[in-house]
């Protein structure tokens, strides 16, 4: 029981860690925005 | 700089804990670029596209700084993220409505820009202003163009299934 407890809070931890969520497609055009400086 | 984007709730898909906000570098312009006094504030917007007065696309009460730095620099090689770690976590529920990502910096420190991907939405879901003293400014010019955004921390949606499915899957000794 206690290897299943710790197996779920690794498995837990990993989780937590790891979630993304991207918006948008990946071949875009450049923006300068928000980070025009020139 | 005054710059404010709205993502959709269905674009981030459940109630989302952030913990770190990331853009993606692009080949064109500089790799990297500095800025003084550089903030980040979220909030809650009911509609899904943005008008030219800054803080009338929040809904009342709910814009937060969940990032402050007296220098910042942003870098990043071509599609590689620029991850911004914030100093207080958002939690954000999509429920109550869009979420308002806004940046400002005073200014450039060393007249660079770091170029990123970004991706045309078809509805106004951005609006910069870079007049002097920009971080104050009222008002800004409006685009469709949103960069490219990353947002890290914990799902709550998966999380909960991923919580409870192991539990329930574990045999009770």
């Amino acid at each position: 029981m206690k290897l299943l407890l710790l197996a779920a809070l690794t498995l837990l931890g990993t989780h937590a860690a790891a979630d993304a969520v991207i918006i948008g497609p990946g071949d875009g055009p450049a923006s300068s925005y928000p980070f025009c400086g020139s | 700089m005054r710059y404010q984007v709205v993502v959709l709730d269905e674009e981030i898909g459940s109630g989302f804990t952030i913990d770190e906000i990331s853009l993606q570098g692009h080949p064109a312009g500089d790799h990297s670029a500095e800025f003084s006094t550089v903030k980040i504030y979220m909030g809650l917007c009911a509609s899904d596209q943005l008008g030219s007065t800054f803080d009338d696309n929040y809904i009342d009460g709910t814009r937060m700084l969940v990032y402050e730095a007296s220098t910042a620099t942003f870098a990043a090689e071509t599609d590689q993220w620029s991850a911004i770690a914030l100093d207080d976590q958002y939690i954000y529920d999509p429920s109550q409505g869009n979420l308002i990502v806004e940046i400002t910096w005073e200014f450039s420190i060393d007249h660079k820009s770091f170029y990123v991907r970004s991706w045309d939405t078809g509805t106004i879901r951005a609006v910069a202003s870079t007049q002097a003293g920009a971080p104050s400014q009222p008002t800004g010019s409006l685009s469709s163009a949103l960069p490219r955004l990353m947002l890290t921390g914990t799902a709550q949606g998966s999380l909960e299934t991923l919580t409870f499915g192991a539990v329930k899957s574990a045999p009770w000794e």
